[in-house]
C-alpha cells in the first residue's frame, strides 16, 4: 500500500503496535484514524502532547501513542 | 414539583468553585448497561454535574461515543483520576482532561489498594496542593478522617469528599460521628462521596449537614436504576430539607403528642 520511497514509521498506538507511512506528526496522525466525535488527548511516551503542538510535534521510530478520550465513569 | 419548591425557598444553591448547582446531588457515569438507560437516570437523578472517566479511545469505533448520549449544555463535566495510584498519575490525568476542554473541575481520587480501592491520602494530599495551585477547581476523593480533610481544604480544593464507605460497596455512611466532625471545621464544601446503597443513605448524609452526594453504583448497579434514580433525588432533598428545617432532639422517654386527657 505504501509508497517505496516513503519511509515506514512503527509505534505503539493504544497498546498496539501499528506501522504509518512517514514522515509523521501528531497531526497527520490523528488525521489518519477513525476518531470519535469531539477532541481527543494524545501522550506521546507518556506525556501529554497539547493541541497546539500537534501540527509541529513529530512522531518516530519507536514512539509510545495513547490517544485518550472521555467514557462514562464514577 | 412540590419538593423541588420547597427546597428552593429555604436554600441557597451549592458554591463549587465558580459554579452554582441547584441540585446537590452529583452522579457517576459509569456501569450502565447501556448509554441510553445512563441518559435517562442522569435526567432523573436531577443531578447538574455528572463524573466521566478518560480512557483510550476505541480506534475500532465499535464502542458507542458517551459524548453522544450526553447534553453537554445541561451538565458540567466532572473528569476523575480514577485508575491513578499516583501524584503523578493522578496529575497527568488532570492535563488530558484539560486537553479535552473538560479540564475546570477535577475529581481527585488516588487510589492505595486494589481490594479496598481506599484512597492513598499522601498521593492524594500531594496531588491536590498542585492541581490546585494550577487553577484546577479539585473535588478530592479522600478518607473520613477529619484531620486529613482539614490538610486538604488548606491546599485550596474546592471541595472534599470523605468516603461514606469504600467504592462501591453500597455500606452506607459507616462513621457518622468522622462526617459530623469533619462537618463541624469545614469551610469548603463537604461532600460524601463513595458507599451510598440506597436512598437512605444519601438522606442521611444530607441530614447530617453534608452539602451533597456523589455517587454511582447505587443508581446504575440497582435492579430498576431509573426508579432508582428518582428515588436518590428525592432522598437527597428530603435529607437537605430535614437538616434545614432542624430535627427534634432525640430523647431516650417518650413524650405524648396529644394534650392531658382533660375529661
Amino acid at each position: 500500500m505504501t509508497a517505496q520511497t516513503e519511509p515506514v514509521i512503527s509505534l505503539i498506538l493504544n497498546g498496539e503496535s501499528r506501522s504509518f507511512p512517514g514522515p509523521l506528526t501528531v497531526e497527520r496522525l490523528l488525521a489518519q484514524l477513525p476518531l470519535p466525535a469531539g477532541r481527543v488527548a494524545v501522550l506521546v511516551n507518556g506525556e501529554v502532547a497539547p493541541a497546539a503542538e500537534h501540527a509541529a510535534r513529530p512522531v518516530t521510530e519507536g514512539d509510545v501513542i495513547d490517544l485518550i478520550s472521555m467514557v462514562g465513569g464514577g | 414539583m412540590p419538593v423541588d419548591a420547597a427546597t428552593a425557598a429555604v436554600d441557597k444553591p451549592l458554591r463549587l468553585g465558580s459554579r452554582e448547582l441547584h441540585s446537590r446531588l452529583i452522579v457517576g457515569t459509569g456501569k450502565y448497561a447501556s448509554l441510553d438507560l445512563m441518559k435517562e437516570c442522569l435526567e432523573a437523578s436531577g443531578a447538574e454535574m455528572i463524573t466521566v472517566a478518560l480512557r483510550r479511545v476505541d480506534l475500532s469505533g465499535k464502542t458507542p461515543n458517551l459524548l453522544d448520549h450526553i447534553d453537554l449544555s445541561r451538565y458540567v463535566l466532572l473528569p476523575n483520576t480514577a485508575g491513578c495510584y499516583t501524584r503523578e498519575d493522578a496529575v497527568r490525568t488532570a492535563h488530558l482532561a484539560r486537553e479535552l476542554g473538560i479540564g475546570e473541575f477535577i475529581k481527585l481520587e488516588v487510589i492505595g489498594d486494589d481490594t479496598t480501592l481506599l484512597p492513598d491520602m499522601v498521593q492524594t494530599l500531594a496531588a491536590a496542593e498542585q492541581l490546585a495551585g494550577e487553577g484546577f477547581q479539585v473535588l478530592a476523593y479522600c478518607t473520613d478522617d477529619p484531620v486529613l480533610c482539614k490538610r486538604l481544604e488548606q491546599t485550596g480544593c474546592a471541595a472534599v469528599m470523605p468516603l461514606g464507605a469504600p467504592i462501591g460497596s453500597g455500606l452506607g455512611i459507616l462513621n457518622r460521628n468522622s462526617i459530623r466532625l469533619i462537618l463541624e471545621q469545614a469551610q469548603v464544601p463537604i461532600l460524601v462521596d463513595a458507599g451510598v446503597g440506597t436512598a437512605s443513605d444519601v438522606a442521611v448524609a444530607m441530614e447530617l449537614g453534608c452539602d451533597g452526594v456523589l455517587l454511582n453504583t447505587a443508581i446504575a448497579g440497582a435492579e430498576n436504576p431509573l426508579a432508582m434514580a428518582h428515588a436518590m433525588r428525592m432522598a437527597c432533598e428530603a435529607g437537605r430539607l430535614a437538616h434545614l428545617a432542624g430535627r427534634i432532639p432525640k430523647r431516650r422517654h417518650a413524650r405524648a403528642s396529644s394534650p392531658i386527657l382533660d375529661f
